[in-house]
């Protein structure tokens, strides 16, 4: 089915739409959970409170782009997971090593902010670099994919990727803290 | 701020950087994945290379010259200009591409609880029954990101309202419809944001235009959009016996309601959600006619029910797309085949390609918002992941679908390249609204030339012609291929005529013989009036495909070559119309058979749209084949036959169609039509005198009758002056009607080789006026290479005879030869002079007409300029300048310049010194250094692939290197995944017959022997690397040298020499990468640096741009210092990469440039004339200083490279260094960046 009937469904109520969407996008869904908390079950739950999420969200919302949006729904979910198991024990997931590779950026210090208002910077930042630099860093610390899976899209090396996405953090540094970021 | 907390800000990155990040994530190829080797597979990355040459040759505008042209690395990167694609024909049918993503399954799997019997649904048309050929069309709407519309059909959106409210009893004059459109929630800059930015094209119209319709009466509502249309309504119902039952409710109930004279029910589905629970979709789909036509009624136009607490819901499908036409299938096993090269629209997640776990295969088609509607198999494959089967109690399947259509139609495919496909554009009024319609058919027939009356018998038509007693045969043909016009002239014995432009070449096949009226296959070439040129007067050419009716003398029939293309035949277009084959007969009305006309004759099959070109052939008649073939047969047997061997000649000349050679029954006859394989170079190249006359002339000709100096310019075109404005420029300047006034900036000169800076003014041939001829004006941006001579004035007018098109394809410069006939090399010095054109490159419609430019051979921009220049110096007619200045600038690029993000933990400074042998290199007055360049590519940045990847090539290095590392010859198998399986079956045959014991067994391009792999690909766009991959504690053959250093510092370099390879030579570098990410914890990785043997010399090898002297031996090492080098990974594994292919085919040397000391290098570095790297930013500098060497960047210039203390930068600890580069060439032949 469509997103855009499958939206129409949330819109008109139907419940149909949760089992078109987890139809549609378990998989996706499930993938982005799995790389962030790596643990099935979690992964399951994260897709269920991801449909529960949108279905109390849509309407008013009425999302251009359904998966997307989905996705964005389960990566925060996730993280908000990962921040309560993270306190009992190390995860083992790709997402912790991308984490950890935030060090030369992020320096666990400063104050509160404003997560949209550094989305936006960062996704400024993003325009000026070049196509690879910016799906590849989106790919590594936004759906946390390997650098191997990355390397073989780009047909590229990982150590290729790995230079490619240092100097993107570096210059992602560099441009917040001119953008006056105390991170 | 912690780093989860910056992590979990990325959620609310943008909508598009997302989408496009995921796009590049469902890159519709997939590549193979190896276990060991780290990098990139040959065909991935000849497949990107085929991607670039796709993209390139469908818009054809944005590939131009000069080297900041950008090059699509894969379809996901979204052009950079707004252009329109041409599309591109593959065997007479369009092009298809692949749709990111599998829209219908959403990228994930299914659950099943007992294996692929949980599903259900129709399979109007199995897997084995699949017919040779199925329909593919065109979805009229193009989406992009699966959501934006490029267009909605209004019309279509009521219509499907209409129907629907019909169907339901509603009356549609009453009901009150409201149109919607979500998008325009979005601000206008929102959406030309994301469409800019994401899809790199405007915001197309459909955005703002209705996407639906709704209404609603009597407790109905109807809501529709262009596919389809949902109604909803109230209904109690009983209870169901499952799926089953509910199906059958709705057939008794509502089946009126369905739009379907046979509706035949299809429950779907069987998989289960996380719950267990299983997930069926009901619906119905028209089950009148054949199973290919159910198939598609059930993929396309069906009718989905769902229930609802209040009622039903009723979804329409009426999807109609574009016919493109019946595309040859591939069967289920080929379709496996293909899921295992990776040719499948990306749907599942994971990798488990096995062809053991394949449980079940469908047929359907992929529709949903993809740009084609083709045929697809669905193929279920167990994935047999313990923790999910343990965890929930279910398998998981994957779903992978592989087009049912034949690969080589699809772009991704690869085999469907830019030089196999036909972008010939069928061009319309619409694509190019501007255009003064001059050339194109719109409904009037600008130069139509009624049909002749029938006042004039065979006799007084061919009055100095025995027509009677010469007629042959009488045959149907199918053409195969259009001859380009310069082929077939030199066809063996053809003489051409004056009226070769208003005919058209053919290889074909004769399928009948109307006269004995029997079934034929033989294979002809023929010459058939009708042409391009002839298209406005109802003549259009044939295209593959189209089948004609042949008239032929007797003398074709037992000519031998010298003979050939002596017959004639009236023009018959052989049509199938209500079911019954005709002949319609463009041309000359004949009395002798008008009582053999049929009264089928319309107004339609009058004006019939050949697939060819947009204009209509014009008939006087329709015939019945086999009437008017008795007719012809009596005439033919009434006549007295003149004997064959008092046929002329000749006689009928030129301009009269027939085929070439023998038509005897031994094909061996045939088979020597082929063309005349003798070089023709040096003693006649044809060029039109007459422009698109076709008509040949002698090239030496040309250039004797010629004087002067010439001169030969590539330039782009910056501005087109009206011939008002024109006129008033140049006063004194006389405009010819079939020139234009161009600016151009001129950027190369392709004599003296070096670039060009300067503006001019230029008459070019082609006009308004001369558009039909194939020489319509040129577009601003249009790049063009031109010479010209003794015309240094004011307007510079340019030779006819020698105007090229340029073109960059795939980083590659090509150059078009403008409408003349082809010229035929075959000098072997110039090898890529002549290179071998697809139909489709011919011609080109630019921006400002609609005609065609026509393009008669293709070259390489560095052949054709090494050509001219060398034949014109011969004959006197080009003095190169003075040596000394045609030194060329240097464009310096920091990216291939620098290795790197270089910080260097030495420990100390006295670590960086190493075996570079740079200080025995005196520098004295007018010393200089050579430079070299790349001549793949020189801009990183682009990270474009080779266009043409030599496999020939890749091999004999992979040997090279193979032997290098002291492996026995006899055991050394190469492999190739890259090739195609045409090109692997060629070198199997080659293995049968030469090379037994290296391609025996050609799967792989690695070469395996003990623990050491090597992979060679073409990388970053700059040269061909070869990748060697050594395993842990794998004990390299005696004699080969590696030299190596683990860590940070020379002490633990020698250490770890000593320690694992002591008995091999080495030398100590610091050329390489560093530390890649000092600041990023990764500092685990080592570096080395070889210089030895195994790996072969770099630069200049066996070129003789470098003579044999001791200061040139001291550079050679410099070189192979800088550039040959190992990487060992943390794990032990050795990885030697980047070291440069040992061949001198990728870097070609510039030239000898004044060398600088480094003391003057410290004054430019002080200057700020520099080359960064990471450390731009330390505040350090020349006086900073600590240690200096002489380097070769990968860009092939020599640099000093200056070592600055980095302590206190970025975490740097004491012994950490920062590098400057200055190019180590005189500052005057240096372009430094900004």
């Amino acid at each position: 089915m469509q997103d855009d009937m499958i939206v129409d469904l949330f819109w008109q109520r139907e419940e149909a739409a949760l089992a078109e969407a987890q139809n549609k996008y378990q998989g996706y869904l499930s993938k982005i959970a799995m790389n962030i908390l790596a643990d099935i079950e979690d992964a399951r739950e994260i897709v269920n409170e991801t449909l529960f999420r949108a279905w109390n969200s849509i309407p008013p919302q009425r999302p251009s782009l359904l998966r997307t949006y989905l996705g964005k729904i389960a990566r925060e979910i996730s993280i908000d997971r990962y921040r309560t198991v993270h306190r009992k024990k190390r995860v083992a997931s790709e997402f912790t090593v991308s984490l950890d590779e935030l060090g030369d950026i992020v320096s666990d210090g400063g104050g509160e902010f404003d997560g949209r208002l550094l989305a936006e910077a960062v996704d400024s930042y993003l325009k000026t670099v070049s196509y690879e630099a910016r799906t590849a860093f989106i790919q590594r610390y936004y759906f946390a994919d390997t650098f191997r899976e990355i390397a073989e899209r780009q047909g590229s090396t990982e150590s290729a990727v790995k230079s490619l996405l240092f100097r993107t953090r570096r210059g992602l540094k560099k441009y917040l803290e001119e953008e006056g970021w105390q991170i | 701020m912690n780093k989860l907390d910056f992590m979990a800000a990325l959620t609310y990155l943008s909508d598009p950087a997302i989408e496009e990040a995921e796009a590049a994530r469902e890159a519709p190829i997939k590549k193979r994945r190896r276990p060991w080797l780290k990098f990139t597979a040959i065909a991935a990355c000849a497949a990107l290379v085929l991607l670039a040459g796709f993209a390139l040759s469908r818009s054809v505008h944005i590939n131009r010259l000069p080297d900041n042209t950008a090059v699509p690395e894969n379809s996901a990167e979204p052009d950079t200009e707004y252009e329109t694609p041409l599309p591109v024909i593959v065997d007479g049918l369009p092009q298809l591409s692949m749709p990111s993503e599998d829209s219908e399954s959403g990228g994930g799997g299914v659950f099943l609880k007992n294996g692929t019997e949980d599903l259900k649904g129709a399979e109007p048309l199995l897997p084995a029954d699949i017919p040779e050929k199925m329909p593919v069309y065109k979805n009229p709407t193009k989406f992009y990101g699966g959501v934006y519309p490029d267009f909605t059909d209004v019309n279509k959106i009521r219509e499907n309202l209409d129907a629907c409210a019909r169907a339901w009893g509603l009356d549609i004059a009453e009901l009150t419809v409201t149109e919607e459109n979500p998008f325009s929630e979005y601000s206008a800059a929102e959406l030309e944001r994301i469409f800019s930015d994401v899809y790199g094209v405007p915001v197309p119209e459909g955005v703002y235009q209705t996407q639906s319709m709704s209404a609603e009466a009597e407790g109905i509502s109807v809501t529709a959009n262009q596919y389809g249309a949902t109604v909803t309504v109230k209904a109690d119902l009983p209870e169901f016996d499952g799926e089953d039952g509910f199906a059958k409710y709705i057939l008794e109930n509502y089946g009126d309601k369905l739009l379907m004279s046979a509706p035949e029910t299809n429950i779907t589905g069987g998989g289960r959600n996380a719950d267990g629970k299983q997930i069926f979709t009901v619906s119905f789909y028209e089950g009148e006619g054949g199973a290919a036509e159910r198939l598609i009624n059930k993929e396309l136009r069906s009718v989905s029910v769902i229930r609802e607490d209040s009622g039903l819901k009723f979804s329409y499908s009426f999807k109609e797309g574009e016919l493109l036409g019946e595309y040859p299938t591939v069967a289920a096993d080929e379709a496996i085949e293909l899921l295992e090269q990776g040719f499948y629209l990306e749907a599942a997640e994971g990798d488990v390609i096995s062809r053991e776990n394949i449980e079940k295969i469908e047929l359907g088609y992929v529709s949903g918002s993809s740009e084609y509607w083709f045929p697809c198999y669905k193929i279920w494959i167990y994935d047999p992941d313990g923790a999910i089967e343990r965890v929930m109690n279910m398998k998981l399947y994957n779903v992978y679908t592989v087009p049912a259509t034949e690969p080589r139609y699809f772009a991704e495919s690869g085999l469907s390249t830019a030089e196999e496909a036909a972008p010939l554009a069928p061009f319309s009024a619409e694509d190019i609204p501007e255009y003064q319609n001059a050339g194109y058919y719109d409904g009037v027939m600008r130069d139509a030339k009624p049909a002749t009356s029938a006042d004039e018998s065979l006799e007084e038509l061919f009055s100095d012609r025995d027509f009677n007693a010469q007629i042959g045969s009488f045959y149907k043909v199918r053409v195969n291929e259009t001859l380009d016009g310069s082929d077939a002239l030199w066809l063996n014995g053809y003489t051409t005529g004056a009226q070769d432009d208003q005919a058209t070449f053919y290889r074909a096949t004769v399928l009948y013989d109307y006269f004995a009226e029997k079934a034929m296959d033989k294979d002809i070439i023929f010459r058939m009036s009708g042409s391009v040129k002839m298209q406005e007067s109802g003549s259009p050419p044939y295209t593959s495909g189209d089948e004609a009716a042949l008239l032929l003398f007797r003398d074709s029939e037992v000519s031998d070559f010298n003979r050939a293309f002596k017959c004639y035949a009236f023009v018959y277009d052989v049509e199938n119309i209500d079911g019954g084959e005709y002949l319609l007969a463009r041309g000359q009305r004949v009395p002798e058979l008008e009582d053999s006309l049929t009264d089928y004759m319309t107004d339609e099959t009058a004006s019939i749209v050949t697939s060819s070109t947009y204009n209509p052939a014009v008939y006087h008649g329709a015939y019945d084949p086999e009437e008017l073939a008795q007719k012809l047969k009596e005439i033919v047997d009434g006549a007295e036959k003149t004997p064959l061997e008092n046929l002329s000649e000749g006689r009928f000349g030129p301009g009269v169609l027939g085929f070439g050679g023998s038509f005897k029954e031994e094909p061996a006859e045939v088979a020597a039509l082929e063309y005349v394989s003798e070089p023709i170079y040096e003693r006649q190249i044809p060029i039109d005198t007459i422009p698109g006359s076709g008509t040949p002339i002698n090239f030496e000709n040309v250039l004797n009758d010629l004087s002067g100096q010439f001169s030969g310019i590539a330039y782009e075109i910056t501005n087109v002056y009206t011939r008002e404005e024109a006129e008033n420029l140049h006063e004194n300047f006389d405009l010819p009607d079939e020139r234009t006034l161009y600016r151009a900036h001129a950027f190369y000169d392709v004599l003296n080789d070096r670039p060009l800076d300067y503006y001019f003014d230029i008459a070019g041939w082609g006009s308004a006026k001369m558009q039909e001829d194939g020489y319509p004006p040129r577009a601003i941006g249009d790049r063009m290479l031109s010479f010209f001579n003794d015309n240094d004035r004011e307007v510079k007018v340019p030779n006819s005879n020698f105007e090229f098109m340029l073109f960059e394809i795939g980083g590659v410069k090509i150059a078009y030869h403008i409408c003349k006939s082809r010229i035929r090399f075959e000098s072997a010095a110039y090898p890529n002079l002549d290179l071998e054109m697809a139909e489709s490159e011919k011609e080109i419609v630019t921006t400002t007409s609609n005609n065609p430019i026509r393009f008669t051979q293709k070259s390489t921009l560095r052949s054709i300029s090494d050509f001219m220049r060398t034949e014109l110096y011969n004959r006197g007619l080009f003095t190169p300048d003075e040596p000394a200045d045609a030194l060329a600038t240097v464009t310096v690029v920091p990216e291939a310049a620098s290795l790197g993000d270089e910080i260097y933990s030495a420990g100390s400074v006295e670590n960086l010194d190493s075996g570079n042998p740079w200080r025995q290199l005196e520098i004295s007055e007018g010393d200089t250094l050579p430079v070299y360049e790349r001549v793949m590519s020189r801009n990183m940045e682009q990270n474009g692939m080779i266009e043409n990847v030599d496999r020939g090539f890749m091999r004999e290095a992979l040997r090279f290197y193979a032997i290098g590392f002291g492996f026995d010859p006899d055991k050394i198998v190469i492999e190739d995944n890259s090739l195609t399986p045409q090109e692997l079956e060629k070198i199997s045959e080659s293995a049968r017959t030469e090379l037994p014991e290296e391609y025996a067994e050609p799967t792989e391009m690695s070469f395996k022997e003990g623990g050491v792999e090597v992979d060679i690909c073409v990388t970053d766009g700059m040269f061909y690397r070869v990748d060697i991959g050594i395993e842990k504690g794998f004990e390299l053959p005696e004699g080969a040298k590696v030299g190596f250093y683990f860590g940070a510092s020379r002490e633990e370099a020698e250490n770890a020499e000593a320690a694992l390879l002591a008995e091999y030579e080495w030398l100590i570098g610091n050329n390489d990468a560093g530390k890649t990410a000092v600041n990023s914890g990764q500092s685990e990785n080592c570096f080395v640096t070889m210089y030895h043997p195994c790996v072969g010399e770099f630069i200049p090898y066996d070129d003789g741009t470098l003579p044999e002297t001791d200061r040139n031996d001291i550079i050679k090492t410099i070189i192979n210092f800088s550039l040959n080098n190992i990487d060992f990974m943390d794990d032990g594994t050795i990885y030697c990469y980047g070291i440069p292919n040992a061949f001198e085919t990728q870097y070609r040397k510039v030239g000898d440039y004044p060398m600088i000391t480094p003391e003057e290098a410290l004054e430019l570095l002080r200057s700020g004339s520099y080359v960064w790297t990471a450390f731009e930013d330390s505040g350090r500098g020349a006086d900073d200083v600590e240690y200096t060497e002489l380097i070769y960047g990968r860009d092939g210039v020599p640099y000093y490279k200056f070592y600055c203390s980095a302590e206190g930068w970025r975490g740097c600890e004491a012994g950490d260094y920062g590098v400057f580069y200055v190019p180590a060439i005189a500052p005057e032949y240096v372009d430094m960046p900004e």
